[in-house]
């Protein structure tokens, strides 16, 4: 690396730019940071596993360009600070961009140091709104906001559910917040306003408190805002205290699988909005192809929504490296993505702009089946 | 040869030698007087600089470097409390270390030059003090890192102590809370009875539960607080009210005691307490952190103060030594003032002396004289001895010049003696070179003159042919009438033959008759086959090489005689040639002595030309006439005039005459106004030759397109030197022509 620096600093052609990092002859090493301890530890290591898996996948077509791809990760445990350190430390180090970080307080720290080093990141797994916005540019969203997930949310619940007693659980943070304005909006929208809002402290469970709150505004759904114990926790708790016919609708944030594993026998019917199809489905062929690369990449790991929304992660990465041809730098990643055009990810279709750095706008509503399986919400009767 | 030589020398005080002696002595006098002054004026700043230097200056300088390294110091001793880190605080001290040494050793230089002066003592009493300052800062600093790494140490233990409270206590109020409403303790537990959850007991454990909560909040802020401070008085409230805040936290602890919660919160609390009570509490250290900040920014303070009172006392002991200096200085300016006068004035008369010896000693009276005598002696070597040499004064070059204008007169002599010699063998070389050049010459033009000579014979043979055939005419007429006359006779003659028949009658009458015819006959063939042979005589004569005899001769006979060949020439040669010659010649005119033969070439040769000029005029005309006639006479006017003691002859002709830009030329050899075929450009040429030789001149009278008359003056009495002249070079020649003349004599 410091051979290529020199000789391109020291080289005639000086109109080249000079060697972008992270990028050489054999490889590209992308970074992320992650939760790897921690409560939210699932969601970093399903996110590293579904990106591994798109790496694996094409590493083990020849590369790009007769380049591999690696990735280098590192934990934050969920916190703001020790993301900065992280994000500080991947750019010193060299990488070529950021993906797949996780969560949205440590993306809120974070962004600012990749706008001011312009160094891409892709496809941090949040929904916040304050990452889609044209002041940031290295930003590239892969799935639909929070926004997007609730409007979702409250539109199926006051069609299809005839719903309109919503009250809102969150978490007292700024995803949480953010949440809680997303839903607060979708309401409005509507001419509704939440019937109730519990609010619970971060890194705890103490939801209950909360559930007296909502207990007592008899609300027909509520809609969860918050990471999957303090959910599943309160799911537990409502059901206990004879809520059996509240509708509890989690972000997709929430980590599907975990609460799923966490809710068991209590969890069917739990409705849950994804931005990312089912894993298991075959209504697109990426699916497949994602159920396989993770297979390749590690047989044990039981495919989920987080790692989908990883491996698809991993998969508009390497398109647009594709795009980019034989030189790549960071702007190539940028105008290769933000084209105007419909990408193809067999099937996952995303789409940017100039003005929008979202890809994807669809939002799926899930639904626990029996076996702890996600089904189509329109698949699920309701629950008596 | 007697060479002149020269006088005696000149006179001592004349000598240049003498004179430059002289002056150099005045100027050794002068440089003598001005060392003296300059040796005593030295001597005496020398003692005062000594005073400056060996006094003052050390002392100044010692005091000056004391004051520049207590500032140097001084200014090094903030560092040591900036330090960020240990590390940085070690180089600092190793650096503020050498920096004292250095001050010390400059203290004690000091010292022992001036130890016993009041400033030096005041100094030394300053510069232990802020030696003293400095080691209490490092200690200090050394506290303070110590302080602030255990301050660091507490801060983190707070955080986490309080966030371990906290995890405890937000469980604990939620589950209390829930309990007291629902009666439910977990998922697994039964509901309690109403009774039991929803009772007075509960809900104070509940508010026990918040006081706790509360409790630790305010105590964790209060030492996060106690941290921040700036004013050590502030620490005791902060810590007054931690201490009242713990009491009411441990009214609320009592309260849950026999809890399964109360252990863990215990604990928790007495934690949390500990940071705020034992040794080393949150608001100790920060009280020592901020001690320490105090006493550290006193002794910086100090050693700041001690410092510049330090510079304050050097700046005295300068100013004390500065006041000697300037005395001294002003001493030492005195003297350099008074002898600067003096060694000006010394200046002054030197140099007005050099610029008067300069100037009227050595540029006029020897570099100007010494230019001059370079001058001529240059001029000598080029070889110019004429000049004679001249330089005034009698003084060395006055001798030097004199004895170059000898040297010069000998060698001019020399030079004069052997360039006669060289002339005359120039001239011998010149004279040899000259005869060959003659006789390359002469040859030529006897070769020339040979070939017009033929020319000349050329154009004669047709007048020649016409002369004899008319001689030859009469000569068979009257030998046809001779012949028949003689057969008349016979016939007669045999009449007085006996036995002859008679006819007629012999007349003696007419038998002399006949014969008196006959020898007439005779007589005139006789006649005119002398004159024949006289033609055939001239013609060779005419051929002949050499140039004849000077013989005298009737010049109008021979201009007739040459007139009349030419004109048969161009008869000859155009039988429509007309020309009517008229003569006119001077009468009573003696023969004079010509060589005919020559002298017939140059009429021969003008009478040519005048045929030329005159036919070309009428041909021209005809030409440039409608009917191809002219009424054009062409006529040649020949004739003699005396004039003096020469006789003119004219040769005038009415032709084209000769144009005034070629009147110049016409007696140079090979000009011809004629086409190449007819004429050689040597017949004027050859014939103002010839006129020359007999001692005349040639003139030419013209007007274009009217007449030309050329005029041929000769002198009546030929000179004596011309004849023997062309005698000797006839002589000359004679050998080789001899035989051409014996070929040409009998081949005719």
């Amino acid at each position: 690396m410091a051979v290529i620096l020199a000789g391109t600093a020291s080289g005639q052609d000086r109109q080249e730019q000079p060697a972008t990092p992270g990028v050489s002859e054999g490889r590209i090493l992308f970074g992320q940071s992650a939760a790897f301890e921690g409560p939210a530890q699932e969601l970093g290591w399903s996110m590293q596993a579904g990106i591994l898996a798109a790496f694996k996948e094409i590493n083990d077509q020849g590369g790009i360009h007769g380049r591999r791809l690696e990735l280098r990760s590192l934990n934050d445990s969920y916190e703001p600070n020790k993301a900065i350190a992280n994000t500080r430390q991947l750019i010193e180090e060299g990488v070529f961009a950021l993906i797949g970080a996780v969560g949205t307080p440590t993306s809120k720290a974070v962004v600012p140091i990749t706008e001011e080093s312009l160094i891409p990141y892709l496809a941090p797994m949040t929904g916040a709104e304050f990452l889609r916005s044209n002041a940031h540019h290295t930003v590239i969203n892969l799935r639909a906001s929070y926004h997007q997930e609730a409007e979702e949310m409250v539109k199926r619940l006051t069609l299809d559910r005839k719903i309109d007693r919503i009250a809102i659980l969150y978490q007292d943070d700024s995803f949480g917040r953010a949440g809680l304005r997303a839903v607060n909006r979708a309401l409005g929208k509507r001419k509704l306003f939440a019937v109730g809002t519990g609010v619970f402290s971060r890194n705890t469970i103490a939801v209950k408190t909360a559930l007296l709150d909502l207990k007592v505004v008899e609300p027909e759904a509520v809609i969860i805002i918050g990471p999957y114990q303090p959910t599943a926790t309160f799911i537990k708790w409502a059901y206990h205290l004879d809520m059996g016919s509240v509708v509890f609708i989690a972000l997709s944030f929430v980590g599907s699988n975990a609460l799923a594993k966490e809710l068991g026998a209590d969890g069917t019917g739990v409705l849950v909005t994804q931005v990312v199809p089912l894993p298991m489905g075959d209504t697109v062929p990426v699916s497949a192809l994602y159920r396989a690369a993770l297979k390749a990449y590690d047989p044990s790991i039981i495919p989920g929504f987080i790692s989908f929304e990883g491996y698809l992660a991993g998969r508009l990465a390497i398109y647009a490296l594709q795009q980019c041809g034989e030189k790549v730098d960071r702007n190539c990643i940028q105008s290769a993505l933000r084209s105007d055009r419909d990408i193809d990810l067999d099937g996952f279709i995303l789409r940017f702009g100039k003005r929008d750095n979202q890809g994807s706008d669809r939002v799926f509503l899930t639904a626990i089946g029996p076996d702890g399986q996600y089904l189509p919400f329109t698949a699920l009767p309701a629950r008596q | 040869m007697k060479f002149p030589t020269f006088g005696k020398s000149p006179k001592i005080w004349n000598q240049i030698s003498t004179q430059l002696h002289t002056s150099f002595g005045g100027a050794v006098v002068l440089i003598v007087a001005i060392s003296l002054l300059t040796i005593f004026v030295l001597d005496h700043i020398k003692t005062i600089q000594y005073n400056i230097n060996e006094k003052s200056m050390p002392d100044m300088q010692a005091a000056f470097s004391v004051a520049q390294q207590t500032s140097t110091l001084v200014a090094a001793v903030p560092q040591l409390a900036t330090a960020a880190t240990l590390e940085q605080f070690k180089n600092v001290v190793v650096s503020v270390g050498m920096q004292e040494r250095a001050f010390e050793s400059e203290l004690t230089a000091m010292l022992r030059q001036q130890g016993d002066s009041k400033h030096a003592q005041r100094i030394r009493d300053d510069g232990v003090g802020i030696t003293k300052d400095i080691e209490r800062i490092k200690v200090l600093v050394q506290k303070r890192f110590d302080l602030r790494e255990r301050n660091f140490l507490l801060r983190e233990e707070l955080r986490t102590v309080h966030d371990a409270l906290m995890a405890i206590l937000i469980s604990e109020i939620d589950d209390q809370m829930f309990y007291t409403i629902t009666g439910y303790w977990s998922l697994d537990s039964t509901k309690s009875p109403h009774s039991e959850h929803f009772s007075e007991e509960e809900f104070l454990t509940y508010r026990r539960l918040v006081e706790l909560r509360e409790a630790a909040t305010v105590t964790t802020l209060l030492l996060a607080t106690a941290f921040t401070v700036s004013d050590a008085a502030l620490l005791q409230p902060l810590r007054e009210e931690f201490n009242a805040t713990i009491g009411l936290a441990n009214r609320s602890l009592e309260y849950l005691e026999g809890r399964p919660i109360h252990e863990d919160l215990s604990r928790a609390f007495s934690d949390l307490f500990s940071i705020g009570h034992r040794q080393d509490n949150g608001f100790d250290l920060h009280g020592q952190e901020l001690a320490v900040e105090m006493e550290l920014s006193f002794r910086l303070k100090n050693s700041q103060t001690l410092g510049a009172e330090i510079v304050e006392l050097v700046e005295e002991i300068v100013d004390q030594y500065s006041l000697a200096a300037l005395q001294m200085t002003e001493e030492a300016s005195t003297v350099t003032k008074t002898s600067s006068t003096l060694l000006l004035i010394i200046n002054i008369i030197s140099i007005t002396g050099a610029v008067l010896i300069g100037w009227l000693f050595v540029e006029r009276r020897l570099i100007q004289r010494l230019g001059t005598v370079s001058q001529q002696i240059k001029r000598i070597a080029g070889g110019n001895l004429e000049i004679p040499i001249k330089v005034s004064g009698n003084d060395e070059i006055g001798d030097l010049a004199k004895a170059l204008e000898v040297f010069r007169q000998n060698a001019l002599e020399v030079q004069r003696l052997s360039l006669v010699e060289q002339l005359a063998d120039e001239l011998k070389e010149m004279y040899q070179d000259l005869e060959k050049a003659n006789e390359k010459l002469k040859s030529a033009q006897n070769q020339i003159v040979m070939q017009e000579k033929l020319a000349a014979l050329g154009q004669l043979t047709a007048g020649v042919a016409h002369e004899i055939k008319n001689p030859m005419n009469f000569i068979m007429n009257f030998a046809q009438v001779s012949k028949d006359l003689l057969e008349e006779l016979l016939e007669e003659v045999a009449k007085t033959r006996p036995g002859a028949e008679v006819k007629e009658e012999y007349d003696p009458e007419l038998v002399d008759e006949i014969a008196e015819d006959l020898t007439g006959n005779l007589e005139r063939i006789h006649e005119h086959g002398a004159r024949a042979n006289r033609i055939v005589i001239d013609m060779l004569k005419m051929g002949r090489h050499d140039s004849g005899d000077w013989q005298p001769a009737d010049i109008g006979v021979l201009l007739n005689q040459h007139a009349v060949l030419a004109f048969h020439s161009a008869r000859a040669t155009d039988p429509d040639f007309q020309l009517d010659i008229q003569e006119d010649y001077a009468p009573d005119v003696d023969k004079i002595m010509v060589k005919p033969q020559d002298l017939g070439r140059v009429f021969l040769n003008l009478v040519t030309n005048a045929c030329y000029a005159t036919d070309e005029k009428r041909k021209a005309l005809m030409a440039a006439s409608d009917n191809g006639t002219t009424t054009y006479q062409p006529v040649l006017h020949l004739s003699t005039q005396l004039a003096g003691d020469f006789l003119e002859v004219h040769v005038r002709d009415n032709g084209n005459g000769i144009p005034e830009s070629a009147l110049n030329q016409i007696f140079n050899p090979f000009f011809t106004t004629k086409p190449p075929d007819q004429g050689t450009g040597l017949g004027l040429s050859l014939s103002s030759d010839i006129v020359r030789e007999h001692g005349g001149e040639f003139r030419v009278d013209t007007k274009e397109g009217e007449y030309t008359d050329m005029i041929v003056s000769l002198p009546l009495e030929t000179p004596e030197e011309l004849m023997t002249n062309s005698e000797k070079d006839e002589q000359d020649s004679m050998p080789e022509d001899s035989t051409g003349t014996q070929d040409g004599e009998t081949s005719v």
